[in-house]
């Protein structure tokens, strides 16, 4: 009883969105066509995951994620290290990254199809471009806020700069890491979706253009549950390393 | 310690000749910077502490005694003065002067075991050493079968234990402690400074161990060195002929509260000066 209730509370936002969406389908406002009703919905998504469209488009898709991703954290997580701890890259890195981080950076997408073609390389630098900057800034503040005492004790023990380095410092911040690794993987996610749906002839999201484009609308909607899923899944396993490796 | 009679020592070893110094302080001086602003947290301190002395540093409440700490261990600089531990001017932290923080400084990512085990490989103590050491300090705190437990699943007490077992576990020359009980509460904290009465006898060590429990002083220590309100000078510095080992009813001896008495009207002297305001303090 109490594990039903608690489902209940957890659930309660999307249950009520569904039940929202019903009563739409119900009032018939819209074509059955552009409005389908959620079993419909299921159905069609259950019968889509037998069909290696989605599949092959959707490993496409998460291939561009991750390297955009591992990318923007190789290169954010040095700089946001290093901007930490020298003023000199503090200073010539800050308005890049307080001035940057308003600017929709997709919007730069055009350029970067010029620059990097239409084919994987532009949709990676956008998601790079993207994910890096919630990685430096949480790296950077987690950085700044490594209790000294830590640093000081391990000093206190004779450990060598290298060793304060690698065995107090970094582990008093892959906490903060972490965090920024949480906003920017859903963000890896809507961008690369987004990208593929601008310009692409592959990709979860070039099939969602050309399911809206063969009026399936309850196929996208399927995809959108899809996508939606997959990016929980990501969260979730992300959540899952950090209590397994950074528990502290 | 030199001040006064030399003659009367009840502390540790029976020794004819005049013992050598393990920390020697003079003219210490620090000014704190901050946004221009200047504030002077230590005007004068003097010190000379002999070879395993226990020294215990009280004054008011932000006079200057952590920082006084954290300059002998290195890891603030002082203005101007001269540190020396056994003849040597400290520079930077070193393993030399064992530090005990205020607060827990035990790594929160590395296990009980671990913890202690840091310094020593640090330090490149060899592999067999390091188990040894670890499993006497340890045992020696009692806290040997907590060794696969992570510092949050210790309680305050235990933690203090660890960070002594962590301290004592690389050998330093000299212990400097930050009112390593402060948090805890006054039954652990009795049993603790009993144990480190035990470690520290057996030990020889020196130790400048500052608090603000005026018991747990006079209890503890050789020497007791009051400071006034900041900017801080040394007040006064009373010798403690009680004799060791000291049992915990020590505390209910007359002569220990006439220590205790003492101590506390020196503090309440500086504490009044606070209060009369305007007035520099009392030298
Ligand atoms: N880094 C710092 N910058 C400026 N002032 C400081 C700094 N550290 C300590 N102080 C000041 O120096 C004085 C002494 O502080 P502290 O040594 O912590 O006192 P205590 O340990 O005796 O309570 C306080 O007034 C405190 O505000
Ligand atoms: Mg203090």
């Amino acid at each position: 009883m109490k594990a039903i209730k608690k489902f209940i509370v957890k659930y309660l936002a999307l249950i009520l969105i569904a039940l929202l969406w019903q009563g739409f389908v119900l009032a018939e406002l819209f074509p059955r066509q552009l409005f389908p009703g959620l079993g419909e919905i299921l159905l069609v998504f259950v019968e889509l995951l037998a069909t290696s469209d989605l599949w092959t488009n959707m490993g496409v898709t998460i291939y561009r994620i991750l390297i955009g991703f591992l990318l923007a954290a190789i290169v954010g997580i040095p700089i946001g290290i290093q901007m930490s701890r020298s003023s000199f890259i503090d200073d010539l890195m800050q308005p890049i990254f307080t001035a940057g981080y308003p600017i929709p950076r997709v919007a730069l997408y055009p350029i970067f199809v010029l620059l990097f073609g239409l084919g994987s390389g532009s949709k990676i630098f956008t998601i790079f471009l993207e994910c890096i900057f919630p990685i430096v800034v949480s790296t950077y503040y987690g950085a700044k806020s490594v209790n000294h005492l830590y640093v000081w004790s391990g000093q206190n023990m004779g450990a060598t700069d290298r060793k304060l380095f690698w065995k107090v410092f970094l582990p008093g911040t892959m906490p903060s890491i972490f965090t920024g690794f949480r906003i920017a993987l859903p963000i890896g996610v809507v961008i690369a979706v987004l990208t593929e749906m601008i310009s692409s002839n592959n990709g979860i999201g070039y099939f969602l253009v050309y399911l809206s484009a063969t009026l399936s609308q309850s196929k996208v909607l399927a995809v959108v549950i899809f996508i939606s899923l997959f990016g929980y899944g990501l969260d979730r396993l992300l959540l899952y390393v950090r209590n397994r490796y950074v528990y502290w | 310690m030199s001040c006064g009679s030399v003659m009367t020592r009840v502390v540790p070893v029976n020794k004819v000749e005049p013992k050598e110094s393990a920390i020697k302080i003079s003219n210490l001086r620090k000014v704190f910077e901050r946004k221009g602003e200047e504030i002077e947290a230590i005007k004068g301190i003097d010190l000379d502490i002999k070879e395993g002395e226990f020294v215990s540093v009280v004054g008011p409440s932000g006079c200057g005694k952590s920082t006084f700490l954290h300059i002998v261990g290195g890891f603030i600089e002082r203005t101007s003065g001269v540190v020396s531990v056994q003849g040597e001017e400290v520079g930077k932290p070193a393993p030399d002067r064992g530090m005990m923080f205020q607060e827990s400084t035990l790594f929160p990512w590395r296990k009980v075991y671990d913890n202690v085990a840091w310094g020593l490989e640090a330090q490149k103590f060899p592999k067999a050493d390091i188990k040894e050491r670890v499993e006497y300090f340890l045992k020696l705190v009692g806290l040997w079968e907590f060794k696969d437990n992570l510092p949050s699943e210790l309680s305050g007490g235990m933690k203090q234990r660890v960070s002594l077992a962590r301290v004592l576990a690389f050998d330093p020359k000299v212990l400097l402690m930050d009112e390593p009980f402060g948090a805890l509460d006054s039954q652990t904290r009795e049993t603790m400074q009993v144990e480190l009465q035990r470690i520290w006898s057996e030990s020889k060590k020196s130790v400048i161990f500052v608090t603000h429990d005026i018991e747990e002083a006079v209890y503890l220590s050789d020497y007791v060195v009051v400071l006034t309100k900041r900017p801080s000078v040394v007040k006064e510095i009373l010798k403690i002929e009680l004799p060791r080992p000291r049992e915990v009813s020590i505390r209910k001896s007359y002569d220990f509260i006439d220590y205790r008495n003492h101590i506390w009207d020196l503090l309440h002297e500086e504490e009044n000066v606070k209060s009369i305001g305007g007035q520099s303090n009392a030298e």
